[in-house]
């Protein structure tokens, strides 16, 4: 067994909210994982931990065997934690091309060809990004936003890639689309965590889901199954919540 | 009279030049931090100041004395960040308290730069190297050329800088959105230190190019703050370009209200000007990178 990502009864809090009580998860290599619940669930509570941008109250997070739980933010990434963030989060006053050499910001010790390689992969796996390299990113659609924001977080080289609500204000066509690129990323062995409220999305792109309830998990299992528990489960996830809009 | 107007126009343009530098120095800090450091005008009083000590008092030759002057300085104002910014940042002050704890660094530099070199008025001697040029009725001095020199060397290699290089990118998304920069592993309390330093430097360059024209005292730097921040808002804080148009404009406008109205209502005439230009302006002539968008620090 291959594991990427070991969270072991991490703790979150903001001042006397707790955010996650001490939640426990593993990711395998290449395994495409999901997260579902509501609003206040804890999913980006969990995201910003592993990301770094908020502390870990408790517990620990383990990359690779590595414990990186007090890592700071910016070591995060060189040691292969890449986030493609909430609402996309391009850096609209630059180029694209700018926003994908930034997100390999930690390999400045590379050489130059090596980026600029990496820069032309990413426009191979986008190619309507190709179109607009050089382009500010501010002027893209949504849907180009979300794959500069993901062809971002890929040009650091990461060995885990965190998506947070990667659908949101998407068109499904366009989302299929983006979603049918994470797949053939995650067959290539890259282990995607994806965070989403819609839990059907979420249950048929990934293998296995975890299901959150006011900071805690409350089941996990493969997200077939999770499907076959069918609507049931999914109106428990959401009830008494204000459903899917975020 | 109007014989004057064309050197006070000049002397306008030399002088703001300087307010242009020291307004790419507060819109430097102003864009990875979002504070304005009252402390800038400063850094020109301390360049020319320490520039000055090292040649007069210490006895070193011209050009080492400059460069260690502006060096020194560079070193004051990393000092600055990490003894009063990064203390603060990290336990997530409000901005108004780094606002108010530059303004207190703003009171403490001249009276250290007072105990330390003097209170006198200290100049060295011109550069050289350079000649005078005869323009019109005009005589540009070598030293005024220096100033136009070193200021348009400073904005091609901003510029470029910040364009070309990836730490320059790096600190302009550091400036676009701090969150999404950490989180592509850009380290953004060294991009705020850097800041600082090159606020610093560029507030020490103009302090020894503007020194010998005249002179630097303990207490030129309030004036020297005063003036960049004009210049940086009426050119768009943090645009560069827009820092050297504002600080022409300030400069220009400052040497013709002291000759034609007085100097007790010089000041008076430039802040009115300001205000009315500001009224059709209100961002100033060109854009600002970034506008109140921050979020939390």
């Amino acid at each position: 067994m291959n594991v990427v990502l070991e969270v072991t009864d991490l703790k979150v809090s903001y001042g006397q909210i707790e955010a996650l009580k001490g939640v426990s998860m593993r990711i395998d290599r290449g395994e495409f994982v999901g997260v579902i619940g509501a609003n206040g669930a804890g999913k980006t509570s969990l995201l910003m931990a592993l990301s770094g941008a908020v502390r870990a109250k408790g517990g620990s997070v383990t990359l690779d065997g590595r414990d990186v739980t007090h890592l700071p933010q910016h070591l995060r990434v060189s040691n292969g934690i890449a986030i493609v963030p909430e609402g996309r989060q391009v850096l609209g006053p630059l180029t694209v091309m700018e926003n994908l050499e930034l997100g390999g910001f930690h390999r400045r010790g590379a050489a130059r060809a090596e980026i600029v390689r990496d820069q032309e992969m990413m426009l191979d796996l986008f190619p309507i990004l190709r179109q607009r390299a050089r382009q500010l990113a501010a002027t893209l659609s949504g849907g180009e936003q979300q794959m500069l924001a993901i062809g971002r977080a890929l040009m650091s080289k990461p060995r885990l890639l965190l998506l947070d609500e990667p659908s949101f204000g998407l068109a499904p066509m366009v989302f299929d689309e983006i979603l049918g690129t994470l797949r053939r990323l995650h067959a290539e062995g890259l282990a995607c965590l994806m965070v989403e409220q819609d839990a059907h999305v979420t249950l048929e792109t990934t293998s296995r889901s975890y299901v959150f309830r006011t900071g805690e998990i409350i089941t996990e299992g493969s997200s077939s199954e999770l499907r076959e528990a069918g609507l049931g489960l999914v109106e428990e996830i959401y009830l008494g919540s204000a459903g899917k809009s975020s | 009279m109007m014989d004057l107007l064309p050197v006070l126009l000049v002397n306008g343009v030399v002088f703001g030049a300087i307010y242009g530098i020291n307004a790419i120095g507060l819109g430097i800090v102003y864009n990875t931090t979002g504070i304005i450091n009252f402390a800038q005008g400063d850094f020109v009083m301390l360049g020319g100041m320490t520039a000055a000590y090292f040649y007069g008092h210490l006895g070193l030759p011209l050009p080492l004395a400059i460069a260690a002057g502006v060096i020194a300085t560079v070193f004051i104002g990393l000092l600055i960040e990490r003894a009063v910014i990064r203390p603060l940042w990290r336990r997530g002050a409000k901005d108004w308290t780094y606002v108010f704890m530059l303004f207190a660094v703003a009171t403490v530099l001249p009276n250290l730069a007072m105990l330390g070199i003097g209170r006198d008025p200290l100049t060295f001697p011109s550069f050289g190297g350079l000649p005078s040029v005869q323009l019109g009725t005009v005589t540009l001095s070598s030293q005024a050329l220096w100033v136009l020199v070193v200021t348009v060397v400073v904005v091609v290699a901003l510029q470029g800088f910040f364009d070309r290089t990836l730490l320059g990118k790096a600190m302009k998304a550091t400036a676009i959105n701090r969150r999404v920069a950490a989180w592509l592993g850009i380290p953004v309390e060294r991009m705020v230190a850097m800041s600082f330093g090159l606020a610093a430097l560029l507030g020490a360059i103009g302090g020894v190019v503007f020194t010998p024209l005249i002179s630097t005292q303990f207490d030129t730097g309030v004036a020297m703050t005063l003036n960049g921040f004009a210049a940086a808002i009426i050119g768009g804080m943090g645009n560069i370009r827009g820092a050297i148009v504002g600080g022409l404009v300030i400069g220009v406008l400052q040497s013709l209200s002291t000759a034609f109205i007085s100097s007790v209502y010089g000041d008076a005439v430039i802040y009115g000007v300001l205000f009315v230009l500001l009224i059709i302006w209100p961002a100033g002539f060109f854009r600002p990178l970034i506008e109140l968008q921050h979020e939390e620090i």
